[in-house]
C-alpha cells in the first residue's frame, strides 16, 4: 500500500494483541490491555464510544442460542451458534454443482493487521468456513450464512473466493438473544469478469452489540452488489473495505439503519480505487428515533494512475426525535484528475410539504410520517437483489412502521 | 487566378495510432460552399476537428493550406484567429464564465491578432447587440454561463453568434443532423 | 502533448515579492522560555495582566503535543530554533511618515501598498486604511484621525493593550481562548503584534480596513494576533494580505485571529494570502498555521473570505461560532496548491442560537504536485433548532500528480436542523479547452477563463478591488500549472 494514502490516525502497536489465554474469559485478553481498544481520540472511532463493550465484562457463552430470527432461503445454510457450527440448523449437502464448502479458519488476507477487532478475531475465533465458487460457475440459490449468539462473546470468520466469471448471492444475517457481542469478518476475492450480491442484515436483541467487517478486493471487470441493513443492536458497527483491483471493476453499496431507543448504528467504508476505469456508488440511509445514533464514514481513494474512475457517495439523513443525533463524514481522496467524483450528504426531518401534501389528501399526521419514513427506508431496501432476503424486511419494517408495508 | 481559400492535399490522420483518413483531397476556392456528406463514422466530423487543430489526431502526411499558407503546425487559437471556425457538434460549457465576457475575451484575442485595437465595452455592447438581433438569439442568454443549461436549439444558435462576432471568411460548419447550415 | 509543455512553462512562473529587505532588525535570541516571553512583554511594555496571561500560555504549551492528523506533511518544527520577536530597527514611537525608514517605505511601495495618506486620497480607488506589519511588529496604520472620527479604534495590537486596555483586557482570548490548541496557545504565549480593531455601536465603517502582513528577517516566526470587536448593531469589512521574502528555509506563521461580532453585527473578513510558497522543488516555503475563529452574537453575521495562493503548507479553518439565535455565518474560499504546495482548510460552523445559518463554499485548485484537503465541521448543538447549513465543495485537478480531498464532519443533535453538503472533484476537460483555442483564445487565456469560472461564486465575495487583485493573483498562479 502506498504509505501516503494509509489512514491518518497513528495506528497502534498495542492493537498487535497477543492473546492466548482464551481459556478463561473470552474477554479478559482484551480487558488486560484495555487501552488497546480505540476510544473516541481514534480518528476512525471518534463518534463510536465503545463504552458498551467495555463498560463491564463478557463471559463466555454459557447457554448457546437456539432460536433463529432469520429467514429460511432454502438453499445452502451455515448456522454459527454462538461461534460453532451447527449442523443440525446448516443445510451443507447437496450443494448446487461448482460451490464447495469447507470447514477451516481461514487466515484473514484483506482486513488490515492493525485493526484492534481484526486482532481479537484472529486469537479469539473458533470456527469458520471457505466457500468456493468454481469457475464460470453460476449459483442459482442464494447461500446463506446465519451467525446467531447469545449472553457471551462470539467470533467467526468466513471466507468467500469466486473464480474467473462465477456469480453467488449471499445472505449473511446477524440475530441473536440477550445481551452479547458478535464479532465477524467475512472476506471476498472477486476473480475477473465475477459476481457478488450480498445482503448483510443486523437484526439482532436489543442489547446485541456487534462488530463486523466485510472486506473484498475486485479483479478485472468483476462486481459487488452489497446491502448492508442494520434493524437492531444496541451498537453495530459495520466496516466495508473494498479493494477495486481490476480495470472495469465496479461496485455497488447500499446501507440503511433503522435506529431507536438507545442504539448507535456505525457504518464505515473504505473503497478504494486501485486501478483505472473503476465505478463505485454508495448510498447510505439512516433513520433515527428516540435516542439513537447514526454514523457514516465513508471514504473514497482514488489511487494515482486510476484514471476514469466514476465515484459517487450519497448519505441521507432522518432524524425523527430531538434527541437523535448523526454524524456524517462523507469523504474523497484523489490522486489523479482523470476522475469523475461526487458526494453528498443531507440531514433533517421528514418534508413538512410532504407530509401536508398527505394530510390534505386525508391521511392523518401519523401515517402520513410513517409512510414517507417507510418510502425513505424503502429505496434501499427495494433494491436488494438476494433473493427472499428483501421481503423478510420488508415484513419486519412494516411491523416497524405500523402495517404500512406494501 | 486567384488563389484557393482552403487547400486540403493527400491528408492522412491517426488517432491512437490508428488511420482514419485515408488521403483526403480538397478545394475550396473562396465563396463556395461545400457540403461533405458520408455515412455514420466516415469522417466528416474528424475532417473538421482536424482542419481546427484538435490535439487528439495526428497528421501522417499530406497538408492542409489556408490561403496559401500551411496550418498544420499552428495551434488551435492561431487557425482560429486566422479565419478557421469550428462549429461543435455539441458545444463546451464553460460553467461561471458569462456568455458575454467569452464573446468579448475571444473578440478581443482576434482583433489583437489583426492589429485592430481592442474595442471598448460599449462599442462591443452595440456590436453584440447588432448580431444577436442578426442570429435572433434571446438577449437573456448573453448573461448566463457559456452554453450552460442553453437548449440545443439555443446551443446552435450561440455558435453562429460566435462565428458572426468576429465576422471572418472562411468557416466549417459541423452539424449533428442533416440540417447543416451555412453562412455566406 | 503541447498542452502538457505549457502548462510546465507556465508554472515554472517565479515568486514576485521574494526580495528581502535590508533593515537593521532587532531580536531577540532564538528559542522559547518563559524568559523569552517575559523579553517580548517586557519590549512592549506591558501590564503585568498580560504578562501574567502569556505565561499561562506558556506553561499550559509545554503540556500539549503537536497535532498529527492533519493531511500535510512537514519535518519535526524546532521551536527552539524560532526567533520569536524581530522588529525594524530603530523602533521608536512614529508620528509621521517622514520618520519611517525610507527603506521601509520602498519595501512597501515595491509591495503596491501606500502608506501615504495623501497620495491615497488623491488617487481614485476607494480609500483602505492600513495596518501594516512587518516581522513582528505593526509598523504604520494609515486613517487613524479619519477613522477616530467615527468613533473607530484601528490601530496596533500593541497600542490598544496601552490606549484601550479595558477592550483587550475583556475580550481577548474569548474566542480562541490561550489553551485551544497548539498552535493558538503558542501565539498566545509569544505574539509580538497584529491589529486591533472595535467598531462602535450602531457604527457603519466608512472604509475598508485592512492589515497588511510582510514577513522579512530569516530564522523569525510570526506570530501575530488580531482582534475585533464589532458592537451591537455596526458593520465593517477587513482584509489582510500576506507575503515574504524567498528562503530556503521555512518559516513559521502562527496567528490568531479573533472576531467578536455583538448584537445585530456585521464582520466581512477578507484574505489574500500570498505567503511565499517555497520553490519549483518544494524547497523552503511559509509554515501558514493560524487559528481563526469568530463568534456571532444574536442577529449577528460573521463572513470570511480567503484566497490562499501561497505559503509551503496552508492549514487552517477560519470558523464561526453561531452562538446567537437568528446568527449567520458565512465561508468562501478558493485554495490553489501548485508545485509541492499543500493546503488543509475549511472550517467549522458551531451552530448554537435557535434558526442560526451557515454557507460553506469551498474551491480547490491543485495543480503540479500540490495536494490539497477541503477539511469542514457542521456541527449543530441541540439547542439550535432551525439551524440551516449549506455546503459546496468543489476541486479542480490540473495534471495527474496533485491531490485534492475532501472531508466533512457533519454532526447534528437536533433533529429540526436541515444540512445539506454536496463535492465534486473534476479537470478541466480538453474539450473546454479545445472549444476555448477554438474561438481564439490562447490555451493560457483558456485555463484562466475555466478557472475564473469556477472560482466566481467565491470572488465575488471580495471587495471590489480586491477581487480584482485576487483575480490577477491566481492567473499568476496559473501560468504554467496547467495538465
Amino acid at each position: 500500500m502506498d504509505p501516503s494514502v494509509r489512514p491518518r490516525y497513528a495506528p497502534r502497536d498495542a492493537y498487535k494483541l497477543e492473546m492466548t489465554q482464551t481459556t478463561q474469559h473470552p474477554f479478559a485478553a482484551l480487558l488486560a490491555h484495555a487501552p488497546a481498544l480505540p476510544t473516541i481520540r481514534d480518528e476512525d472511532w471518534r463518534f463510536s464510544p465503545l463504552r458498551a463493550i467495555t463498560a463491564q465484562p463478557w463471559a463466555a457463552p454459557k447457554v448457546a442460542a437456539t432460536s433463529l430470527d432469520a429467514p429460511d432461503l432454502g438453499g445452502p445454510r451455515l448456522v454459527f451458534l454462538s461461534g460453532k457450527l451447527d449442523e443440525s440448523l446448516s443445510r451443507l449437502k447437496a450443494l448446487p454443482a461448482g460451490l464447495t464448502l469447507v470447514r477451516d479458519l481461514p487466515a484473514r488476507r484483506l482486513s488490515e493487521s492493525d485493526r484492534p477487532f481484526g486482532a481479537l478475531n484472529d486469537s479469539l475465533a473458533r470456527d469458520g468456513f471457505v466457500l468456493r465458487v468454481a469457475r464460470d460457475a453460476r449459483i442459482g440459490q442464494p447461500v446463506q450464512i446465519v451467525y446467531a449468539g447469545s449472553d457471551g462473546a462470539s467470533f467467526a470468520r468466513v471466507s468467500i473466493e469466486l473464480e474467473q466469471g462465477a456469480e453467488l448471492a449471499l445472505h449473511e444475517h446477524f440475530c441473536g438473544t440477550g445481551r452479547h457481542f458478535l464479532g465477524s469478518i467475512t472476506e471476498a476475492v472477486i476473480g475477473a469478469n465475477a459476481s457478488l450480491h450480498i445482503a448483510r442484515v443486523i437484526a439482532d436483541s436489543s442489547q446485541a452489540v456487534h462488530v463486523g467487517e466485510f472486506c473484498a478486493r475486485l479483479g478485472r471487470d468483476a462486481r459487488l452488489v452489497l446491502d448492508s441493513i442494520a434493524l437492531q443492536a444496541e451498537f453495530a458497527r459495520s466496516e466495508l473495505r473494498i479493494e477495486l483491483d481490476g480495470e472495469g471493476a465496479s461496485c455497488e453499496l447500499r446501507g440503511l439503519a433503522l435506529a431507536r431507543a438507545n442504539s448507535l448504528f456505525d457504518h464505515q467504508i473504505h473503497v478504494d480505487h486501485a486501478k483505472p476505469h473503476t465505478t463505485s456508488r454508495q448510498l447510505f440511509r439512516n433513520v433515527l428515533d428516540d435516542n439513537s445514533r447514526g454514523v457514516f464514514s465513508g471514504r473514497v481513494i482514488v489511487r494515482p494512475g486510476a484514471s476514469g474512475t466514476d465515484a459517487t457517495q450519497q448519505n441521507n439523513n432522518l432524524l425523527l426525535s430531538d434527541n437523535a443525533r448523526v454524524d456524517t463524514k462523507p469523504m474523497l481522496e484523489i490522486y489523479t484528475d482523470e476522475v469523475k467524483c461526487s458526494h453528498g450528504a443531507t440531514s433533517g426531518q421528514l418534508d413538512a410539504n410532504a407530509v401536508f401534501f398527505l394530510r390534505s389528501r386525508g391521511l392523518d399526521e401519523a401515517t402520513a410520517r410513517h409512510l414517507l419514513t417507510f418510502a425513505f427506508a424503502n429505496e434501499i431496501i427495494e433494491h436488494i437483489a438476494v433473493p427472499g432476503v428483501q421481503q423478510w424486511l420488508s415484513t419486519r419494517m412494516g411491523e416497524r412502521f405500523h402495517g404500512l408495508a406494501e | 487566378m486567384t488563389q484557393p481559400l482552403l487547400e486540403i492535399s493527400n491528408l492522412h490522420v491517426a488517432i491512437n495510432g490508428t488511420e482514419i483518413l485515408h488521403g483526403i483531397n480538397l478545394t475550396v476556392n473562396a465563396g463556395e460552399v461545400h457540403a461533405i456528406m458520408g455515412t455514420n463514422g466516415s469522417g466528416k466530423s474528424t475532417l473538421t476537428k482536424v482542419i481546427a487543430g484538435h490535439p487528439d489526431y495526428v497528421v501522417t502526411s499530406g497538408d492542409i493550406k489556408l490561403r496559401g499558407v500551411s496550418i498544420l503546425e499552428q495551434e488551435p487559437e492561431d487557425r482560429a484567429r486566422a479565419g478557421v471556425f469550428l462549429a461543435f457538434q455539441y458545444p463546451v460549457e464553460v460553467p461561471g464564465v458569462s456568455n458575454m465576457y467569452f464573446l468579448r475575451t475571444a473578440l478581443n484575442a482576434h482583433r489583437k491578432h489583426r492589429g485592430q485595437p481592442e474595442l471598448s465595452g460599449a462599442e462591443f455592447l452595440a456590436l453584440v447587440k447588432e448580431k444577436a438581433r442578426l442570429v435572433d438569439i434571446d438577449a437573456g442568454l448573453l448573461n448566463r454561463s457559456v452554453n450552460e443549461g442553453f437548449s440545443g436549439g439555443e446551443k446552435k444558435r450561440n455558435e453562429i453568434l460566435q462565428c458572426a462576432c468576429w465576422n471572418r471568411h472562411w468557416r466549417s460548419w459541423m452539424k449533428p443532423t442533416a440540417a447543416w447550415t451555412s453562412m455566406p | 502533448m503541447a498542452q502538457n509543455e505549457s502548462i510546465q512553462a507556465l508554472t515554472e512562473q517565479e515568486y514576485k515579492h521574494g526580495w528581502v529587505t535590508h533593515i537593521d532588525a532587532d531580536q531577540v535570541p532564538a528559542g522559547l522560555s518563559e524568559d523569552v516571553v517575559r523579553l517580548i512583554s517586557g519590549k512592549k511594555n506591558e501590564p503585568e495582566w498580560l504578562l501574567q496571561w502569556r505565561l499561562r500560555a506558556y506553561r499550559h504549551w509545554l503540556t500539549m503535543k503537536e497535532p498529527t492528523w492533519q493531511k500535510p506533511h512537514y519535518p519535526k518544527i524546532d521551536y527552539q530554533s524560532v526567533i520569536y520577536y524581530s522588529a525594524p530597527k530603530p523602533k521608536k514611537e512614529l508620528s509621521s511618515l517622514d520618520e519611517v525608514d525610507p527603506e521601509l517605505l520602498a519595501t512597501f511601495e515595491k509591495l503596491g501598498i501606500s502608506l501615504d495618506e495623501q497620495k491615497r486620497l488623491s488617487g481614485v480607488a476607494t480609500n483602505v486604511a492600513v495596518d501594516v506589519v512587518f516581522d513582528s511588529v505593526s509598523v504604520k496604520t494609515t486613517f487613524q484621525e479619519e477613522l477616530k472620527k467615527a468613533g473607530i479604534i484601528f490601530c496596533s495590537f500593541s497600542e490598544a493593550v496601552h490606549n484601550h486596555p479595558e477592550l483587550v483586557k475583556k475580550y481577548l482570548g474569548t474566542v480562541v481562548p490561550f489553551t485551544d490548541n497548539f498552535f493558538a496557545t503558542l501565539n498566545s504565549a509569544v505574539f509580538s503584534d497584529g491589529s486591533f480593531c472595535y467598531i462602535p455601536k450602531g457604527v457603519r465603517c466608512p472604509m475598508e480596513l485592512s492589515t497588511y502582513f510582510r514577513i522579512n528577517s530569516a530564522g523569525t516566526g510570526q506570530f501575530e494576533r488580531t482582534l475585533l470587536i464589532a458592537d451591537e448593531g455596526s458593520h465593517v469589512s477587513y482584509l489582510e494580505g500576506c507575503t515574504a521574502p524567498s528562503r530556503d528555509e521555512n518559516q513559521l506563521h502562527a496567528a490568531v485571529v479573533e472576531l467578536v461580532a455583538l448584537k445585530g453585527s456585521t464582520i466581512k473578513y477578507s484574505t489574500v494570502q500570498n505567503w511565499y510558497p517555497g520553490d519549483k522543488d518544494g524547497k523552503g516555503g511559509v509554515y501558514n498555521f493560524v487559528t481563526k475563529r469568530g463568534m456571532a452574537e444574536q442577529d449577528a453575521k460573521l463572513s470570511w473570505t480567503q484566497v490562499e495562493t501561497g505559503s509551503a503548507i496552508t492549514w487552517k479553518y477560519p470558523s464561526c461560532i453561531l452562538k446567537g439565535d437568528n446568527s449567520v455565518g458565512e465561508f468562501y474560499s478558493v485554495a490553489m496548491t501548485r508545485d509541492y504546495q499543500q493546503a488543509d482548510t475549511g472550517t467549522k460552523m458551531i451552530h448554537i442560537g435557535r434558526n442560526t445559518k451557515s454557507t460553506i463554499i469551498s474551491k480547490g485548485i491543485s495543480a503540479g504536485h500540490g495536494d490539497q484537503t477541503y477539511r469542514g465541521q457542521v456541527k449543530i448543538l441541540k439547542s439550535a433548532t432551525g439551524a440551516r447549513n449549506f455546503s459546496a465543495c468543489d476541486s479542480l485537478l490540473l495534471g495527474d500528480k496533485c491531490g485534492a480531498h475532501t472531508v466533512p464532519y457533519i454532526e447534528s443533535n437536533n433533529a429540526g436542523a436541515v444540512i445539506e453538503h454536496e463535492a465534486s472533484t473534476s479537470k478541466i476537460s480538453d474539450e473546454q479547452i479545445f472549444f476555448l483555442r477554438q474561438r481564439g483564445l490562447s490555451e493560457e487565456d483558456a485555463v484562466n477563463l475555466i478557472v475564473n469560472g469556477f472560482c466566481k461564486d467565491v470572488l465575488s465575495e471580495l471587495p471590489m478591488e480586491f477581487a480584482v487583485e485576487a483575480q490577477k493573483l491566481l492567473g499568476l498562479k496559473l501560468e504554467g500549472a496547467v495538465g
